[in-house]
C-alpha cells in the first residue's frame, strides 16, 4: 500500500487513527503493539507473499541485535552474521537477476527467485544494519521487546520509502512520546502538503516526462529539456512529498522522524546538493561506509577510493542496473572534481552561476537515473545540447502550455515560498492560513485521485 | 502569550475536526453508497469490486483492484470530475481538456504525436484493398455494384483549425489517402472521396459537428447526393433522392451533447442542434434489428424537448444488423456497412431502395460479410469509412 492511495487515505488511515486514539495514552505498549500490527497489515496489502520477507528481516535483526549486544568475539560475529544475512536477503530479492544473469554467462544455471521486489526492502534493510552496527558500537542497546523492534523497523509511514531512521532516533519516543493536538495538527498539515506534492505535482510531472520521452524520437532539444525538467521535478515532488507524508504521519502518532530534504534544488554545489537531498541515505552512507573506510583523513588516494566506493554503492542501492551505477559514478566524479579541479573556480562565480552549474549537473544525472539503458541516457543528454536533433517541435509548446499551472506551482514549490509567506503573516494567522491551505490541497488531491489512474510512486521500487 | 497559544490550539482543533470529518465522511459515504457500473460521461465501465480469493490476497492484486474500485466509486466522484473539468476549462484554460482541443467555437480531437511508418501503412493499404477487391468482384458477379466512400475524419476536415503546435495528422491523412486510393485503383475498386466533394462545395464549417466527431445533416446530404449520382451512373437505375422539393429539414429543439461535449461532461455548449430530413410523402417500411422486429423509424426520438440528444438519434446508434424493407421490389436492394458515419446516411438512403441491409462489423458476428453479401445478393454494396479508418484492418475493415 502507498500513502497516496484512496485505500490508505479513506480506509487504513481513519481505521488506524481511530483505533490508536481510542486506546488511552497511558497504555503506551498497547498503542505500540497496535501500530506494529497495523504496519504489518499495511505491508501485507501489497500481497501476503511479502510477509515472509518481513518476518525474515525481523528475525535477522532481532536475533542479530541480541547477539551483537554481547561483549567480545561472539558479539562481533553475531553482528557480522546478521549484517551478512540482511545483505543476502536484499541481494536475493533485489540483485538475484544480476547474479543469475552473470552465472548464466559463465555457464552455470541458477534458479531465479519468483515474485516481485518487495517494496521498501532497501530501506528496512539499511535500518536493520544501522541498528546492528549501533549496538555493536555501543551507541544503542539491543531491544529485547520484539514489538518495539518491529515498530522501529516497520513503522508504516517510513516502511516503504524512508526516511531511513536510526534506532536511537526512535528508541526514546517508542517508550515516551507525547501526542498532542498541536503536533497532530502540524503533522496532518504536513501530510496534506506532502500529499499535494505527490498527487498534484509529481503525478503530473510524471505524465509530462512520459509524454516527452515516450513519443517519436529523436527528441528536439526543447522537448528534451521539457522532459528532463519534468522528470527532475517529478522525482523531487514524488520523494519529498512522500517524506513529508511520512514525517507528518510520524507527528500524528507522536514521533519526530528525521528530515529527508532541505530544498535541494537551491544548492550551489553538488556537495551541497547531497547535503540537502535524501539526507537520511547520505547520512547512512557517511556513518556506516565512508567514515569507517577512513573518510577524507587517510590520504588523497584513499579519499578518492572512498568517494568512488560510496557512490558506486549508492548507485547500486537504487537498483541492479547499469544506469544506476553510472548515476552513482557521475556523482562520485563530480564530487572529486569539485574537490580537486573546479571547486575553487566555482566558488568565485556569482551565486546564480553556481546554482545553474549545479542544476545542470543534477539534471544530467537524472537522465542516467531515468534511462533504461546507458545508450538511451547518452542519447537524451545529447538531445539536451542539440546533438542530432532540431531545436523545437510542437510537443514542447504543448507540454508547456497544457501544464502551465503545474509548471508554475512546481517551480514555486522548489523555492522557500512557504517560509517567505509565513514570515509575512502575523503569528496568530499562520496556523489558520496553513490549515486552510492544507484543507484546499486535500480537496484538490481528492479530486485528482478519482480523476486519474496515474499514481505511481518512484521510490517504492527501491 | 497564553491567549495566542490558546488561539493556535483552537484553530488546530478546528482544523483537525474538519480533516477527520472529511476522512470519515468520505470513507463512510464511499462504503455505503450504491455502486455504479457505468460512467456515462467517461463512456466506460467502472471497475467492479474484486473477488476476495486466496490467490489475489497473496499476490496483492486484490488490494490493487480494490483501489481502482474505490476510486471509481468514491463519494462525490461525479461532482469532483465536473469541478475538475470546469477548473481546466474556465479557470486555468488548458488548451486540451479531457483529450479534447477546446477552440472558441469548436471541440476538436486531441491527436497524440506520431511517427509515420510508411511501409506498414502501404502494407495495410494493399491488404485492405485486396479484401475490398474481392468484395467488389463478388458483388459484380450478379450484376451488382460496389462503392467505397471515404469520409473526412473530424480532425482532417478541420486540420487548419488546430494550433500549429498540436498534431492535426495532416501528413498521416495525406499519406494514408494516397496509399489507399492507389491500392483501390490497382484492384479496380470504385471509390468516392467525400473530402473532394466538400472541397468543391467550399468546405463549409457546418458540414461537420462542432461538438461531435461525426458529420452533420448538411455534410451528409452533400455526400448522399454524390453517392446516389455515382451509383446511378454505374447502375443506370433512376434512384430517386431526397431533395429540398420532396423533403423538409426538421431541427430538434433539444440540446445536442456530442461525443466531445460528453467528454467535457456537458460543460461546453455550442448551441448546436440536431437536424433530420423528413420526406414530405413518407415511405412505409418495416425494420428488424439483429433479427428482431423493431419500431419502423430511422430516428430515436427523445421523450421530451428537455432531453439531451446524441448522435445515436440517427438509426438508434450503432446496431450490428438492421434491415429496412420498403416493399418496393421494382427498386434495387442496398447493403451498407461501415462505422457510425453510416447511421445518418442510412436515414436518407433507405428512401431510394427496396430493402436496405445495414451491417456494423464491429458488433456483427453471425457470419463474415462476404457470406452475408453472398446470402442476400444486394444490387448495391456501399462501404462508408472515415479517413482515420482507411487502413484499419479490423472492425469494418475485416470482411472475411
Amino acid at each position: 500500500m502507498e500513502l497516496s492511495t484512496f485505500l490508505f487515505l479513506f480506509g487504513f488511515l481513519p481505521l488506524v487513527g481511530a483505533a490508536y486514539f481510542l486506546i488511552p495514552a497511558r497504555f503506551r505498549q498497547t498503542r505500540n503493539a497496535l501500530l506494529a500490527v497495523f504496519s504489518v497489515l499495511f505491508y501485507a496489502a501489497g500481497g501476503l507473499r511479502l510477509i515472509p520477507v518481513l518476518c525474515a528481516a525481523f528475525l535477522i535483526n532481532y536475533l542479530g541485535g541480541l547477539l551483537a549486544g554481547r561483549p567480545g568475539r561472539g558479539g562481533r560475529w553475531g553482528c557480522t552474521a546478521a549484517i551478512v544475512a540482511n545483505l543476502l536477503l536484499l541481494s536475493v530479492y533485489k540483485y538475484a537477476g544480476v547474479f543469475t544473469g552473470a552465472a548464466r554467462a559463465l555457464g552455470v544455471s541458477l534458479p531465479v527467485p519468483a515474485g516481485l521486489l518487495p517494496a521498501g526492502i532497501s530501506f528496512y534493510t539499511f535500518q536493520g544494519i544501522s541498528y546492528l552496527v549501533d549496538i555493536r558500537r555501543g551507541n544503542a542497546d539491543a531491544q529485547k521487546n520484539p514489538v518495539k523492534l518491529a515498530l522501529y523497523l516497520f513503522f508504516f509511514p517510513h516502511l516503504v520509502a524512508g526516511p531511513i531512521v536510526r534506532y536511537r532516533e526512535m528508541e526514546a519516543e517508542i517508550d515516551s512520546r507525547r501526542e498532542s493536538v498541536a503536533l497532530f495538527a502540524a503533522g496532518m498539515r504536513r501530510f496534506c502538503f506532502g500529499l499535494g506534492k505527490k498527487v498534484l505535482l509529481a503525478n503530473t510531472f510524471g505524465q509530462i516526462a512520459g509524454k516527452a520521452f515516450t513519443g517519436p524520437t529523436p527528441l528536439s532539444a526543447g522537448l528534451a529539456w521539457v522532459g528532463a525538467l519534468a522528470y527532475t521535478l517529478e522525482i523531487f515532488f514524488d520523494f519529498s512529498g512522500y517524506s513529508d507524508m511520512a514525517l507528518g504521519l510520524g507527528n500524528v502518532f507522536g514521533f519526530h522522524l528525521p528530515e529527508n530534504f532541505d530544498r535541494p534544488y537551491l544548492s550551489r554545489s553538488v556537495k551541497e546538493f547531497w547535503r540537502r537531498w535524501h539526507m537520511s541515505l547520505s547520512r547512512w552512507f557517511r556513518d556506516y561506509i565512508y567514515i569507517p573506510l577512513g573518510g577524507n583523513r587517510a590520504g588523497t588516494g584513499r579519499y578518492i577510493f572512498n568517494i568512488l566506493a560510496v557512490w558506486l554503492l549508492t548507485g547500486l542501492w537504487h537498483g541492479a542496473k547499469g544506469t544506476f551505477v553510472l548515476w552513482g559514478c557521475w556523482y562520485g566524479l563530480l564530487l572529486l572534481g569539485e574537490r580537486f579541479l573546479w571547486g575553487r573556480w566555482l566558488e568565485k562565480l556569482p551565486s546564480f552561476c553556481r546554482w545553474a552549474v549545479t542544476m545542470l549537473a543534477v539534471i544530467v544525472g537524472w537522465m542516467f537515473f531515468r534511462a533504461g539503458t546507458a545508450q538511451e541516457a547518452v542519447s537524451v543528454i545529447g538531445n539536451l545540447f542539440g546533438i542530432g536533433c532540431g531545436p523545437e517541435d510542437g510537443r514542447t509548446t504543448y507540454l508547456l502550455l497544457e501544464y502551465w499551472p503545474e509548471w508554475a506551482a512546481g517551480l514555486l514549490a522548489c523555492v522557500p515560498l512557504k517560509d517567505l509567506l509565513s514570515r509575512r503573516l502575523k503569528p496568530g494567522t499562520r496556523s489558520l492560513t496553513a490549515s486552510l491551505a492544507a484543507l484546499a490541497v486535500l480537496a484538490l488531491c481528492y479530486m485528482a485521485l478519482m480523476d486519474g489512474s496515474f499514481n505511481p510512486f518512484l521510490y517504492a521500487q527501491f | 502569550m497564553k491567549q495566542k497559544r490558546h488561539a493556535k490550539i483552537t484553530w488546530d482543533t478546528v482544523f483537525l475536526c474538519l480533516v477527520c470529518a472529511f476522512f470519515l465522511l468520505a470513507a463512510l459515504w464511499t462504503a455505503l453508497r450504491p455502486k455504479a457500473f457505468w460512467s456515462y460521461f467517461e463512456n466506460r465501465s467502472l471497475t467492479p469490486r474484486p473477488a476476495l480469493t486466496r490467490e489475489t490476497v497473496v499476490d496483492g492484486t486484490y488490494f490493487q483492484e480494490l483501489e481502482k474500485h474505490l476510486c471509481d466509486n468514491a463519494a462525490g466522484r461525479k461532482y469532483a470530475l465536473g469541478l475538475s473539468t470546469w477548473i481546466d476549462l474556465e479557470l486555468v484554460r488548458r488548451p486540451v481538456v479531457n483529450e479534447v482541443v477546446v477552440e472558441k467555437d469548436m471541440l476538436l480531437a486531441y491527436n497524440g504525436y506520431e511517427k509515420l511508418d510508411e511501409q506498414a501503412m502501404a502494407d495495410c493499404a494493399a491488404q485492405e484493398a485486396e479484401r475490398l477487391g474481392r468484395l467488389a468482384r463478388l458483388t459484380e458477379s450478379w450484376g451488382g455494384t460496389f462503392l467505397y466512400v471515404a469520409v473526412p475524419s473530424h480532425y482532417a476536415y478541420f486540420a487548419q483549425r488546430y494550433p500549429g503546435w498540436l498534431n492535426n495528422r495532416e501528413p498521416y491523412t495525406a499519406l494514408s489517402k494516397e496509399l489507399f486510393f492507389s491500392a483501390l485503383d490497382s484492384q479496380n475498386v470504385p471509390w468516392l472521396d467525400v473530402g473532394e466533394v466538400w472541397s468543391r462545395d467550399g468546405a463549409p464549417t457546418d458540414y461537420m459537428s462542432a461538438t461531435d466527431h461525426h458529420w452533420t445533416l448538411a455534410g451528409c446530404l452533400s455526400a448522399y447526393r454524390e453517392i446516389l449520382r455515382a451509383l446511378e451512373s454505374r447502375t443506370g437505375q433512376g434512384l430517386e433522392a431526397l431533395t429540398g422539393e420532396n423533403a423538409r429539414t426538421v431541427t430538434l429543439p433539444n440540446s445536442f451533447l456530442g461525443s466531445r461535449g460528453r467528454k467535457l461532461l456537458g460543460l461546453w455548449d455550442t448551441g448546436e442542434r440536431l437536424s433530420y430530413l423528413e420526406p414530405l410523402e413518407s415511405v412505409p417500411f418495416t425494420r428488424r434489428d439483429n433479427g428482431q422486429e423493431a419500431a419502423p423509424s430511422v430516428f430515436s426520438f427523445p421523450a421530451s424537448d428537455s432531453e439531451t440528444l446524441q448522435y445515436g438519434f440517427y438509426m438508434g446508434g450503432d446496431i450490428p444488423e438492421t434491415v429496412i424493407s420498403t416493399d418496393r421490389p421494382q427498386l434495387p436492394s442496398l447493403l451498407i456497412y461501415g462505422d457510425s458515419f453510416t447511421n445518418l446516411l442510412e436515414t436518407l438512403m433507405y428512401y431510394s431502395f427496396d430493402t436496405m441491409y445495414s451491417i456494423d462489423l464491429r458488433g456483427y458476428t453471425e457470419m463474415p460479410l462476404l457470406s452475408y453479401v453472398e446470402a442476400h445478393r444486394p444490387r448495391v454494396v456501399v462501404c462508408v469509412r472515415d479517413y482515420e479508418q482507411l487502413l484499419n484492418l479490423s472492425g469494418n475493415g475485416n470482411i472475411d
